[in-house]
């Protein structure tokens, strides 16, 4: 198993609210970890519900008992919500904060994954791009309600809104998808500064194309977001749960 | 960081936070320049780190700062100091519309038609400047201790920002029109929507459509059919249902097409409710069918006096009502999402549920001075106070000072003191309205001349003296009174305003009896007869009136069919003859001849002529304007050219206006550290250019 995260601020923002983590090493019962989330709120509230997110669910993880590492990742994300709520609602300067997340983990050729907000977990090989994780998003839900097309939807105005977030609301609920992994496939994580700024089509060109190794991609990913605007923070984690070094 | 008693843009001393919502915090403020108070409202700082948002909202808010109206909260000042950027207003001491209506639970359709017309008038004075508020809802609008009826927050609240956002305390979807929640164009037409939705809360004290979340609701709005809010409230007169649904049509197309026209429905209304003058694009049968609602059934059994005319009203619906869930499951459910509703506004008032609260439009004023009756000659329900055993006069006083009207009665008593109340008709506690009446029962003899013993029969006459003669025909005709009105001058009371009534208020009348108005006609003055000016030149025009005392008013040249009357005065504001004050301005009309009209025909080119930046395929709005200011042609396209032919133009030239966004060129940088050339896109700018036109003359000589 091979992977590569950046976190990158892109061209319009002065701070980066995103965070990126990822352990290939076992973490509590776990056998590896991919966080990725995408803190809001003023400058040092967004940055650090995003780090708070990550750095609880990291806690929480290594203190889990249970087996069931959908289980586990809920259960971390449970924690993150409810400690970030604590924080915001004791100082002034946090009220407002809140974070998306999407936590993976990799159990042979298992794939766990939880999510809450706008940040994706996508599955992509040659043959197709598969988005696994569904947006907590406002024009999302209105297509998933019949309300708008997807062509509607991309141009909506409030594409920004996100309709679910971690450390804004006493009962949170949190998705989870499991995903059966072919020999090929690449698993990307990444906030919304790179699908903005790409589509579906063009990440898997850079993911599954003919060039380079993990770093590279990623590295491709974060660069043409930034070409195309880089309007958000861009944070991606490329993973390659059977590559060659592993396999043998 | 804002702190309180700094100051910003070396002028505005920060007194104290009032408000605080989705993207801005607000301040009342002094102005040291011009020594008065002022708000303030400084956008957050997760917004102001956003450099694309930034600029829109200063150019929003430089627009909004072009308006003045009374019926508009006006904006004075932009600015931005050390990354805090702050926009100056009116500071308006008074209550959201959002705030007035869950304190009285819904208005009286007089109140809830007069505050939409306000409003009304202040989104038409923006609409005329082609500013678009698209967040008009009851939060947006202020009644201010005055009563007068204020809106605010024009083109900033939704200056979209990319900002990664919650919904979690969305409440504007639920003013929000069909074509925005699709995030599609929107334009004057999704305010007047929105200004139905808001018109069906004060009637109702509920939004139409309601949901447990952001996107159930914004589909709603988009799919399912607005309920009339006679559902909920019976006695809404039908011109103000059909008003409302008249606005809260799905199509854009359907709705009122302009401001002005929804106005003057609105004002219809006021003079005659019951009747049926508004014009809908297409009859819309279901509406008349529809089912009435679980809670007003619950309403109706509280109130068991009125079950009898809902249950016949309701087997009288021509259809079965179609489907739905069982009554108590639904009942309950609905008063779940009303709670669920009050806890949202309540999260809106302390700080801590703003929490995510971080959503666009979202502002809520919290004004100073929420004192409650304040709006006095509205109906808030007031409790009857002991009266029994004071003394007369205070007793009326006291009443008086609670907005009711007392009616004094006298009897002989042998246990209680003379001048002192015996009884009143409405016992001590009873919920009842300003405006009604209280008898009370005097010991002792009438004092003489009081109109009060003398003439029991009848109505009670409200006063109306110095109101609109629109609002004192509208109160008289609501108790029961016909209405003549007859010119008075007066120094003191506005033109147009009533100066006095016959009989007095306070007083009784026959129900149905005349009530005579005196109107003011303005102040009073010395009457000279209007000379006949017709057929002179214009110097000789002026001077014969200069003459006789009157003075020049406006000069408009017009065609004139008659050739001999070319260069020469052919109309006067006043005939001949008439006797007017002296002073008065004669508006003169000055012959340019017979008619000759102009004809826009052919095609009209790309933007791209002026402004090479134009590209090929974006949206433009394009508008043409005669030199005299009439619109004669307005469109969006895509495509150029297009293709026009419009007759009887007035003027010779005009402007055509453009109106689309340009994305700015792509710029090239090098990195210094890697040496890679990154291209950085440009900022997409709202941009508009003009071109002016030459009208052909048109042949044809108009009759």
């Amino acid at each position: 198993m091979e992977a590569f995260s950046i976190t990158d601020i892109g061209k319009r923002r002065r701070s980066n609210q995103d965070y990126a983590f990822y352990s290939l090493q076992p973490i509590g019962p776990l056998p590896n970890l991919f966080l990725v989330a995408d803190g809001m709120g003023g400058h040092q509230a967004g940055d650090y519900a995003s780090r708070c997110a990550v750095e609880t669910i990291l806690e929480e993880v290594r203190r889990a008992e249970n087996t069931n590492s959908a289980e586990v990742l809920i259960e971390a994300i449970q924690s993150a919500n409810k400690k970030i709520l604590t924080y915001s609602a004791e100082d002034e300067k946090l009220r407002g904060m809140g974070t998306t997340i999407v936590a993976a983990t990799c159990e042979g050729n298992r794939l766990a994954v939880a999510n809450v907000g706008d940040s994706r977990l996508y599955v992509i090989n040659r043959e197709e791009i598969r988005q696994i994780t569904q947006d907590h998003s406002f024009v999302e839900e209105m297509v998933r309600y019949g309300g708008i097309s997807r062509e509607q939807a991309r141009r909506h105005p409030d594409r920004n809104i996100i309709t679910r977030a971690v450390g804004v609301a006493d009962n949170l609920k949190v998705d989870c998808f499991f995903v059966t992994l072919q020999e090929n496939d690449k698993v990307l994580l990444c906030t919304d500064g790179l699908t903005n700024m790409l589509d579906d089509s063009e990440i898997q060109g850079i993911v599954a194309g003919e060039e380079g190794n993990i770093r590279s991609r990623a590295e491709t990913l974060v660069e043409t977001a930034n070409n195309n605007g880089g309007r958000d923070n861009i944070s991606v984690i490329l993973m390659e749960p059977f590559s060659e070094e592993v396999k043998e | 960081m804002i702190k309180i008693g700094m100051m910003i843009g070396d002028r505005y001393e920060i007194l104290e936070k009032i408000g605080t919502g989705g993207m801005s915090d607000v301040y009342k403020a002094k102005c040291h320049k011009l020594n008065r108070y002022v708000a303030v409202k400084v956008l957050k700082q997760e917004f102001s780190e956003n450099t694309n948002f930034v600029s829109k909202f200063r150019v929003e808010a430089q627009a909004a700062a072009s308006l003045t109206h009374p019926n508009i909260v006006n904006v004075y000042d932009v600015g931005e100091e050390n990354g805090i950027y702050y926009i100056v207003m009116e500071l308006v001491e008074g209550i959201t519309l959002k705030k007035y209506i869950e304190k009285k639970a819904r208005l009286s359709v007089k109140e809830a038609v007069s505050i939409a017309i306000q409003a009304c008038m202040g989104i038409e004075a923006a609409h005329k400047n082609h500013i678009i508020h698209r967040d008009i809802k009851p939060q947006n609008i202020i009644i201010s201790k005055e009563g007068k009826v204020k809106v605010t927050d024009f083109g900033i609240a939704k200056a979209a920002t990319s900002n990664t956002i919650t919904s979690n305390v969305m409440g504007s979807v639920h003013y929000t029109s069909p074509e925005q929640a699709r995030g599609g164009y929107s334009d004057e037409k999704s305010d007047i929507y929105s200004m139905g939705i808001t018109l069906f809360e004060m009637l109702t004290g509920r939004v139409p459509f309601n949901g447990d979340t952001t996107v159930a609701i914004a589909i709603k709005q988009i799919q399912e059919e607005m309920p009339s809010p006679r559902e909920f409230v019976p006695e809404i007169p039908v011109s103000v249902e059909r008003i409302v649904l008249k606005c809260t049509q799905k199509s854009p197309d359907r709705r009122y097409q302009s401001m002005p026209e929804l106005i003057e429905d609105l004002k219809k209304a006021l003079m005659a409710p019951d009747e049926d003058f508004v014009q809908m694009m297409e009859p819309d049968d279901e509406a008349a069918t529809r089912m009435i609602k679980e809670d007003e059934i619950s309403e109706i059994k509280k109130q068991t006096r009125r079950r009898e005319y809902t249950e016949e009203d309701m087997r009288l619906k021509k259809n079965p009502p179609r489907k739905r869930r069982p009554v108590a499951y639904e009942e309950i459910e609905e008063e779940e999402e009303e709670e669920e509703e009050v806890s949202k506004m309540e999260k809106l008032t302390t700080v801590f549920a703003v929490i995510g609260a971080v959503l666009i439009g979202c502002i809520v004023l919290f004004l100073v001075g929420r004192s409650v009756g304040i709006f006095g000659t509205e109906s808030t329900p007031v409790h009857m106070i002991e009266v029994e055993g004071m003394d007369a006069q205070t007793a009326e006083k006291q009443l008086k000072d609670m907005g009711l009207e007392v009616v004094l009665e006298y009897e002989t008593s042998d246990s209680v003191e003379e001048g002192k109340v015996i009884s009143a008709d409405v016992p001590k506690g009873t919920e009842i309205k300003e405006g009604d009446t209280v008898t009370l029962t005097i010991s002792g003899e009438a004092p003489e001349g009081s109109t009060q013993s003398s003439d029991q029969s009848g109505l009670p006459v409200p006063d109306v003296k110095n109101k609109t003669e629109a609002e004192a025909r509208a109160t008289l005709t609501r108790s029961g009174f016909e209405v003549t009105v007859q010119q008075g001058e007066s120094d003191t009371v506005p033109e147009g305003s009533v100066i006095s009534q016959s009989p007095e208020g306070g007083s009784r009348a026959a129900s149905g009896s005349t009530i005579v108005l005196v109107i003011s006609s303005g102040p009073s003055s010395e009457l000279v007869s209007v000379p006949d000016v017709r057929g002179q030149d214009i110097d000789t025009a002026v001077a014969i009136l200069v003459e006789r005392g009157l003075v020049q008013g406006t000069i408009t040249y017009v065609n004139n069919e008659d050739p001999n009357l070319t260069d020469k005065v052919c109309e006067q504001s006043y005939s001949v003859g008439t006797m007017v004050a002296a002073g008065t301005k004669i508006d003169l009309s000055v012959s340019q001849g017979p008619k000759v009209t102009y004809a826009l025909t052919g095609e009209i080119e790309s933007p791209a002529l002026e402004n090479p930046d134009y590209k090929a395929g974006t949206p433009c709005q394009v508008v043409v304007t005669t030199a005299s200011g009439k619109e004669i042609f307005s469109t969006m396209t895509e495509t150029f050219p297009v293709k026009v032919n419009i007759g009887g133009i007035e003027d010779a030239t005009g402007v055509i206006t453009f109106g689309y966004s340009v994305t700015g060129e792509t710029t090239t940088q090098v990195d210094p550290a890697t040496g890679e050339t990154i291209s950085i896109p440009g900022e997409s700018k709202l941009t508009s250019s003009q071109r002016v036109i030459e009208f052909t003359i048109e042949e044809e000589v108009q009759p």
